[in-house]
């Protein structure tokens, strides 16, 4: 589900159910070839493979590491 | 809803909103900036570029000084201190040219990252001095991309709008008229809360500052709950740090 009022300035909230959000992920890491568990030690090191990787653990590194 | 929720909710939106009107205002057009509201997690949102339901945050475009594309991409994540203050987590904000987007570099931020600064710029680029150093230092030649160049720290860190003005003086980016007053105040904004958390973290310095300018500066209660959440915080701060300075084997 996703909000946006009609100022034409009010942000796009997302907000996706747990499943959605973890297919998110999934998606995600699949593209990069990653698994959580390599994304969650490139974190701990502070040395992404790639700049989609930084992002996505910046963005929802909680979840990730749920 | 609890009030917490509504309260990060609501400060996360007005960030985000801001975010996206300064970039439109100044070196963007029709970009946005949308929020992550997780209804598992109380305590934390989400917030990126390009963010869509069912996407991650993505590059958006710059107004490009020359026929070179230029982009940003925005992520991080928000929370409410426990005295309920919109606060970031991470934000990580990367430069990028070309097309596809190939990054030039990225500006970090990680509160209490351990081993690494907090806020700090990676740099994709290389020179023979660097190699050289890198090389006999038994790291990669191509490293220099994965040094972490110290920032500022958490509190003195630069703002977005530091970096989008820095790309506006370079002649990287075509900005709209009336960018400096928007760069300006969002700026002035962000020092502001910054210096406002530095006193509230370290009050006894603050009062001292203001003392030397003749200001009259009244000593709060310090018995009971107030005297033991300073013993806390002051605790767990030396706690953080001797655990960073162990990770860094000082």
């Amino acid at each position: 589900m996703s909000t946006q009022s009609d100022t034409g300035t009010a942000p796009i909230i997302w907000e996706p159910t747990g499943a959605e959000l973890q297919a998110l992920i999934e998606r995600e890491l699949g593209k990069m070839n990653l698994t959580r568990e390599e994304l969650i030690e490139q974190a701990r090191k502070s040395d992404f493979s790639s700049s989609d990787a930084r992002s996505l653990w910046f963005f929802v590194g909680w979840a990730i590491a749920k | 809803m609890s009030q917490l929720r509504a309260n990060l909710r609501r400060l996360a939106q007005d960030h985000v909103r801001h975010l996206t009107e300064m970039l439109n205002q100044t070196v963007a057009e029709k970009v946005h900036v949308g929020c992550l509201w997780d209804h598992g997690y109380d305590d934390v949102m989400g917030y990126g570029t390009g963010l869509w339901p069912g996407r991650s945050p993505s590059f958006v475009p710059l107004r490009s000084a020359s026929d070179h594309p230029v982009w940003l991409r925005i992520a991080g994540t928000l929370f409410l201190d426990p005295a309920g203050f919109l606060t970031v987590r991470t934000s990580s904000f990367a430069l990028a040219a070309g097309d596809p987007p190939s990054e030039l570099l990225h500006y970090d931020y990680e509160r209490d990252k351990v081993a690494y600064p907090d806020a700090h710029i990676q740099v994709e680029a290389a020179s023979g001095a660097w190699v050289r150093l890198l090389t006999s230092s038994g790291r990669s030649a191509a490293g220099l991309g994965k040094i972490h160049l110290p920032v500022g720290g958490r509190r003195y860190r630069p703002a977005l709008e530091d970096l989008m003005e820095t790309l506006i003086l370079e002649d990287l980016v075509e900005p709209h008229p009336g960018w400096a007053k928007v760069l300006d105040a969002g700026r002035d904004d962000f020092r502001r809360r910054q210096l406002r958390a530095a006193i509230r973290n370290d009050p006894d310095t603050a009062a001292a500052a203001l003392r030397l300018l003749r200001y009259g500066v009244d000593e709060p209660d310090r018995s009971g709950s107030a005297a033991v959440a300073m013993t806390v915080r002051t605790a767990k701060t030396k706690l953080f740090r001797d655990r960073k300075a162990r990770r860094l084997g000082r």
